[in-house]
């Protein structure tokens, strides 16, 4: 299949614009994209169901507008809509024969052979048991089953799926795809699907092709198209790409806009018991690094690497901060997993904030959970503490500010007061180098 | 068939244990359903022959049966003349002339009725549509006040003004409710719908303007809005059957896109039907059947409705049998519902459209009762 150069309009409404792309027999694609991006319509441009302003659509070289007729297409083509009507009930087998419509001569009916057809394709989905039963009265996973054998009835080479298990329990969504990762193996039909949940889509698609208002904005391998500046363009909403952690595909985490690092703590959690904090050397530069929601698991790296005694905190055990935090053996005040910044956690950030040489805060999103933590870098930096910010360009405070504007005042309040704005970790590691060098800033003097 | 009307009606006619051990042997299901739809043309056939039967030897002066057979077999071209005349000739003409065209016309409206009906339900969608969904039977009303009123001098093949004013009526109609509904090339069914139903009202209200002016004829022309047969002959069967006998074979013909069409407009495209085109066929072909009808004998209310509605209870909504089944049933209905219009208040002949009212209203309700799902 291959589209050259494709327009489409609702009316005057323009949906789709030059969009050319190309799919190998056998291939197994998604489309994927935001709503409204035009990849339903895209779908319906290739199942004859709305004519292109312009471009041409190919299948083996042909061109479906002008050179195949409506039901040549059909024996070609098979769709499985997102939705099945179910008012008139006709029985499973006898919507699944209906898949044979465009090989049924009018005067001839149904020979043996579109029976056979007909059987195959339900043994394929097993919903030969279904049979007698009528369509509307089977749950969700069922009916598509049956949706999907009506297509394969239709001996499709192609098949168009257009978010064929958004209406459907995990289970279900797995076992649709599954049996269709099996058909495209088994038989070789291409598979076009359009997905909204791009984890299945890294998990089952050969390639991808990711929609943006109507053109295509990336195409490719799922680890080529799923990045997170793809997804954060065409999506306008803040992930993380991580691995699957069985097939390797990229996985996509969503980030709220809303929801701080730490939510609210499950009631009654206990905290966790934490270990005391150990008497260390006074020779020791001590850095304490404010981190949080994995903004800074780099820059903790980089302090430890960089030869500096680090302490942390406060970190929801389960973090990837607090996860790094733990491998590389820093000292961590540790709260239960989602919960709010305590009172006794905020003690202990406090105590060992003013034991340290300096205070580091990553570019860690606030929330109502943890802003409490920079009043108690205040309170270090009242103390005498140094106190920077790392603030980097692409991610200012106030991107990651969702406490109201709260935490962005602090922030500000504490610059103004004399801390240090850094861009990354590299700036980050220069200036606590430079108060080390000096004998470790107003703190570590005081002290000796 | 009682059976079918059980419920909740989908699931008796289908999961029942004949159904799961038909499966278990493995047989191919198109000798079942072929089965099926054999059995419910037997039954249908043997129904119509009794109420035709009855239909023509009950009225005013009721008939033997053994009589009205032996008539009837008389009359038949390589039997007849084996059989000796014993009968009064009066009672010949009565046959003959009289009751044989109307039960037949009886016959031929109510298939026709019951397909028409069966195939609008089918393009709308919707199992309530009847044949007078798009406005037809306004129309008819229409051009029939008119002609009942100005007695046009006019007439054809032996048909007076009323059939033919009727028949214009109607499919003028329907070429402005299709054309007010049309959108480009593309008619949406939701147009058709509210488009018929808005043109039907503006035309029922020119009809009652007729009706406040036409002092004299008032009676004629109510009794045509709520139809009859009555004194209906051979000339009215000549005209009515052909449209029967070809609307039905094209909507037949259309069978299997209908039923993909029930899928909705892109599952029909998506089976290769061009729908549109289907569409516009279909349009006509059942336009054309109910305008025979209503011209035939006025409005018959009902039997459109509930006639494809329960067909489709026993047999399911496979149009390639719903129809014809539909056409069999609705027969029997309007031969009977007619023969109890002319014999219950004897002498005074009730108007047929109130006995299918009477009949259907309350039975229609019955069946939204038993099955609660609604929808059929």
């Amino acid at each position: 299949m291959s589209l050259d150069r494709v327009d489409l309009a609702y009316g005057d409404h323009r949906v789709v614009s030059g969009v050319s792309l190309t799919v190998e027999a056998g291939e197994f694609v998604g489309l994927i994209g935001p709503n409204a991006s035009g990849k339903s319509t895209l779908l319906k441009a290739v199942s004859r169901v709305l004519k292109p302003l312009g471009g041409r659509i190919e299948l083996d070289g042909r061109d479906v507008w002008l050179d195949l007729t409506l039901r040549e297409t059909a024996r070609a083509v098979a769709v499985v809509p997102q939705d099945f009507p179910g008012g008139f009930p006709f029985t499973v087998e006898e919507t699944v024969l209906m898949g044979r419509t465009p090989y049924v001569g009018r005067l001839r009916g149904e020979q043996p052979r579109d029976l056979a057809r007909a059987r195959e394709a339900m043994r394929a989905t097993r919903t030969l048991d279904l049979a007698e039963r009528p369509v509307s009265e089977l749950a969700g996973g069922e009916r598509q089953r049956v949706v999907l054998a009506k297509a394969l009835a239709q001996e499709p080479r192609l098949l168009l799926l257009d978010e064929p298990t958004s209406h459907l329990d995990i289970n279900h969504q797995v076992e649709i795809l599954d049996l269709l990762l099996r058909l495209n193996r088994s038989q070789g039909i291409t598979m076009v699907i359009v997905l909204h949940d791009l984890n299945l889509a890294a998990m089952y698609c050969d390639r991808l092709f990711l929609l943006r208002g109507g053109t295509l904005a990336a195409q490719g391998r799922a680890e080529e198209v799923l990045t997170t500046a793809n997804l954060e363009t065409v999506y306008g909403s803040r992930v993380l790409v991580g691995r699957h952690p069985v097939y390797g595909c990229p996985e996509i985490t969503l980030l709220s806009q809303l929801r701080a690092a730490a939510g609210p703590a499950p009631a009654g959690e206990p905290e966790r018991a934490a270990p005391p904090v150990p008497a260390r050397s006074d020779t020791a530069f001590v850095v304490h690094l404010v981190a949080g929601g994995g903004s800074s698991s780099e820059l903790l790296e980089s302090l430890v690497a960089a030869g500096h005694r680090v302490t942390a905190g406060p970190l929801n055990a389960g973090d990837s901060d607090w996860e790094m935090a733990r491998a590389l053996g820093v000292e961590t005040v540790t709260m239960p997993p989602f919960s709010t910044v305590s009172r006794r956690a905020l003690a202990r950030t406090g105590s060992l904030m003013a034991a340290a040489s300096a205070v580091l805060v990553g570019p860690v999103p606030y929330g109502h959970g943890n802003v409490a933590v920079l009043e108690a870098v205040r309170e270090a930096a009242g103390r005498g503490v140094p106190v920077g910010f790392i603030e980097p360009e692409d991610s200012p405070v106030v991107s990651r500010d969702f406490t109201g504007g709260k935490a962005a005042g602090l922030t500000g309040l504490l610059l103004r007061e004399g801390a240090v704005a850094l861009a990354g970790s590299r700036e980050a590691l220069a200036w606590l180098a430079s108060l080390s060098g000096t004998g470790g800033g107003v703190a570590a003097a005081s002290r000796e | 068939m009682t059976r079918g009307l059980g419920k909740p009606a989908a699931s008796n006619r289908r999961g029942t244990a004949a159904g799961r051990s038909r499966r278990a042997e493995g047989r191919p299901r198109a000798v079942t359903g072929r089965a099926k739809r054999g059995a419910a043309v037997a039954v249908l056939g043997g129904l119509l022959a009794a109420a035709a039967v009855a239909g023509i030897a009950l009225g005013s002066v009721p008939l033997p049966v053994g009589e009205v057979l032996r008539i009837l077999a008389s009359k038949l071209p390589w039997a007849g003349s084996g059989i000796v005349p014993d009968w009064p000739g009066s009672h010949e003409a009565i046959i003959v002339s009289l009751r044989l065209p109307r039960v037949l016309l009886a016959a031929v409206v109510g298939a026709s009725l019951a397909v028409a009906g069966g195939a609008f339900q089918g393009l709308f969608r919707n199992p309530m549509a009847d044949p007078y969904v798009i406005g037809v039977s306004s129309g008819a009303a229409l051009g029939a006040a008119l002609a009942i009123t100005f007695r046009p001098g006019v007439g054809l093949l032996g048909l007076g003004p009323v059939p033919l004013a009727a028949f214009c009526g109607a499919l003028l109609t329907v070429l402005v409710v299709y054309n007010i509904a049309r959108v480009g090339r593309e008619v949406p069914v939701g147009n058709l719908l509210l488009s018929g139903v808005a043109v039907g009202a503006f035309l029922s209200a020119l009809v009652s303007v007729v009706v406040v002016f036409s002092r004299r004829q008032l009676h004629e022309i109510v009794f045509w809005l709520m139809g009859s047969l009555a004194g209906r002959g051979w000339v009215y069967l000549g005209a009515a059957l052909p449209y029967l006998v070809l609307g039905t074979a094209v909507l037949l013909y259309y069978a299997r896109d209908l039923n993909a069409l029930l899928l909705g407009d892109e599952e029909a495209t998506h089976l290769g039907v061009e729908v549109e085109r289907v569409r516009r066929t279909i349009l006509a072909a059942a336009s054309l059947l109910t305008a025979a009808a209503v011209a035939a004998c006025g409005i018959v209310g009902f039997v459109g409705l509930i006639v494809p509605h329960i067909v489709r209870l026993v047999v399911g909504p496979d149009h390639r049998v719903l129809l014809p089944v539909s056409g069999l049933a609705g027969s029997v209905l309007v031969i009977l519902a007619d023969l109890a219009a002319r014999t219950v208040v004897r002498p005074i002949e009730l108007p047929l459209g109130v006995v299918t009212a009477v009949i259907g209203g309350p039975f229609f309700l019955y069946l939204l009762r038993r099955s609660r799902s609604g929808v059929i």
